[in-house]
């Protein structure tokens, strides 16, 4: 029976765990790096262990100092959130090996997960539709070039140990192939410490459509539906939402019997999402499991009322399943915007800092999990996500009219934010109709109509940026009588 | 006094405690002005201002969250801007900048060597992504400043040109 978590991960992922644990009455123990010892998770835990440097090979992906904190701290089961240990099932193996509950699936059934092509055939095997690529792994530049030529540009090389967008890369040409052949291999031994490559034809013009699936330690499956995920950019998803504006029922189901399938095939337990590109004839081809809790699933909680980390929770103590797939139903539609600290039109780099004000949105069928308060500071050593922002609504209308809301209300000061590119996206005709498509920000030019909308959006402003600067030019007595500052 | 926002001209000024934009009148209360940040109703309208940066002719402003700037270069600080250089290096741009704070992960030029816009002059990590620094410019490398292992800054000069 879990009755003490150790949280080994950091930012909004570890806090939404605590909050389960909180709930359930669950100790909580937190890790740190030197650069996070500030950092809210360290706050919300119950006890808190300091765990190394800030780079994550010296803290967050240290393995043997977070058992040892599991063992110095008592916590008999480690929760990994996403990234960072959360797929290495060397460390799954190694916390089974030391009596600690690892939620999550077996280290067995994540190797093969996240051994692509061995994946890739257990699903052929069982029925499931994968996309065309590369038989196995690619000894180098040249083999990889070999055989994107027999299935023609353009082709994804794609790290086995990456994932997230990291370590994959969109290639048109042997001469760009060979350019990001290097990048994916230094990204992904800087990363993991270690590379392997494939390669796998890049389907136009589809939507990335996911399914959230669970399955419990007696082999019983089910999919809590599906997330659409397809406006990203560099592979890594920006908006999602649930249901899918494309899928309707008869599909949903159709889908979700092949995702029960998937599972199936690679034993899998707890719970997982099944990941597929949508083609613009209809089909659904295969890409992979992420054998993890995803950045995405507060959507699929909206809709389906479950407390996905209890489920974990639920799963890893062996219960069984509370439900059966048809009691599951979906209420309503929910969207999430990834709040990421990075510059729009500077090709989306990262941007870092302190951060003196926050204002988080609230309100009817709003949440946000954030690690963000004032005075916090956005890392450079880690990932851009600041924080998730999702609603729900009865109509699809609705969530987006209170995600629009939501974002006007949303202030982080000090760094350059996603949110009002978001801001211009929610309000474009493409999106409302459901116009979606992996290359969403390109194929619809998206990037130029932001920054004319920003545009109006100074003009609208100008009123108040004029009489600001006026005020400072001028400073004059403030309402109460006392002096402004700066007054002379 | 004349300010531009977007290439667009506008003026401002007080008329005894009222604030007039482009002649029409606003009626101003002001609730707090502390720091950098002025916070007020402008014909009982909220508004919440960050100064930012304030540079020759130039002020960065945050208004409800969106970056503004004014530009007011009147006649007078044209010259001063001339005569301090600043105009001459800045339409020259003989250094390559950092647009993003980072690590220097590998450095692909040396001092002598020519470059064309475009090629890639170095590539930082940051939040693990690797992005390669390009330059903007044709030119030859003079001296190399960035260091392999070393930190970034945004703005922080990575290599001089010619």
């Amino acid at each position: 029976m879990i009755e003490k978590i150790l949280v080994a991960n950091r930012g909004e992922i570890a806090l939404r765990v605590m909050r389960t644990c909180r709930a359930l009455g669950i100790s909580s123990v937190a890790v740190y790096s030197d650069e996070d010892k500030d950092s809210l998770h360290v706050k919300r835990a119950d006890e808190s262990y300091h765990i190394g440097e800030a780079a994550p090979a010296k803290s967050y992906l240290n393995q043997r100092r977070i058992l040892d904190v599991a063992a110095k701290s008592g916590a008999d089961s480690i929760h990994p959130g996403y990234g960072f240990l959360s797929e290495n099932d060397d460390f799954a193996a190694l916390c089974a090996k030391e009596g600690v509950t690892f939620i999550g699936p077996t280290a067995k059934s994540m190797n093969l997960c996240g051994d692509k092509m061995r994946c890739k055939e257990a699903m052929l095997k069982a029925g499931v539709p994968t996309v065309p690529g590369s038989p196995g792994l690619v000894a180098d530049a040249d083999e990889a070039a070999d055989i994107a030529n027999q299935i023609k540009y353009p082709v994804l090389l794609k790290s086995v140990y990456g994932g997230g967008g990291r370590g994959i890369r969109l290639v048109y040409n042997d001469d760009e192939l060979r350019v990001a052949f290097e990048s994916v291999t230094g990204e992904s031994i800087a990363a993991v410490g270690k590379s392997a490559i494939l390669v796998e034809k890049f389907l136009q013009k589809t939507r990335h459509i996911e399914y959230q699936m669970a399955r419990d330690q007696d082999g019983h499956g089910v999919h809590t539906f599906e997330r659409e995920c397809s406006i990203q950019r560099r592979n890594q998803k920006l908006i999602e939402q649930t249901p899918s504006p494309i899928v309707d029922a008869d599909t949903r189901k159709r889908v979700g019997d092949l995702v029960v399938k998937a599972a199936d095939a690679v034993d899998y337990t707890n719970l997982g999402t099944a990941e597929f590109l949508r083609s613009d004839d209809g089909e659904f081809y295969f890409i992979e499991i992420n054998a993890r809790l995803q950045v995405e699933h507060p959507i699929t909680e909206m809709v389906t009322g479950l407390d996905l980390v209890k489920l974990q929770i639920d799963i890893a103590n062996g219960e069984p399943l509370p439900f059966k797939q048809s009691d599951l139903t979906l209420n309503g539609y929910a969207i999430e915007c990834r709040i990421n600290a990075e510059d729009t039109f500077l090709d989306f780099a990262p941007s870092t800092g302190p951060v003196d004000r926050v204002t988080i949105p609230h309100g009817p069928g709003v949440r946000c999990d954030t690690y963000l308060y004032p005075g916090c500071t956005v890392s450079p050593y880690y990932d851009s996500l600041m924080a998730k922002l999702c609603t729900w609504g009865d109509t699809f209308e609705q969530s987006r009219t209170r995600m629009l809301a939501a974002l006007g209300d949303f202030r982080v000061s000090g760094v350059e934010t996603s949110i009002p590119l978001y801001q211009s996206i929610l309000e474009m005709s493409e999106y409302i109709r459901g116009s979606l498509t992996t290359d969403f920000l390109s194929r619809y030019d998206v990037i130029k109509r932001h920054d004319a909308d920003l545009k109006r959006a100074r003009a609208s402003l100008a009123d108040a940026a004029l009489a600001a600067a006026a005020l400072r030019d001028r400073p004059m007595a403030s309402p109460s009588g006392k002096p402004g500052w700066g007054e002379w | 006094m004349r300010y531009t926002i977007d290439d667009k001209s506008h003026t401002v000024r007080w008329d005894k405690d009222d604030i007039v934009i482009d002649g029409v009148v606003y009626h101003i209360d002001v609730i707090s002005q502390t720091g950098d940040v002025v916070k007020f109703l402008l014909d009982n309208r909220y508004h919440e201002v960050v100064y930012g940066s304030r540079d020759v002719g130039k002020m960065a402003l945050e208004v409800d969250g969106t970056d503004i700037d004014l530009v007011w270069r009147s006649d007078l600080d044209s010259v001063v801007y001339k005569n301090t250089g600043r105009e001459g290096a800045a339409a020259a741009e003989s250094a390559i900048l950092s647009q993003i704070p980072g690590k220097v992960v590998s450095v692909a030029v040396s001092p002598g060597q020519d470059i064309s816009e475009g090629d890639p002059v170095c590539v930082l990590e940051s939040m693990k992504m690797q992005v390669s620094v390009k330059a903007h410019a044709d030119g030859r490398i003079k001296s190399v400043r960035a260091k392999i292992g070393s930190s970034v800054a945004k703005g922080d000069v990575i290599a001089d040109l010619e």
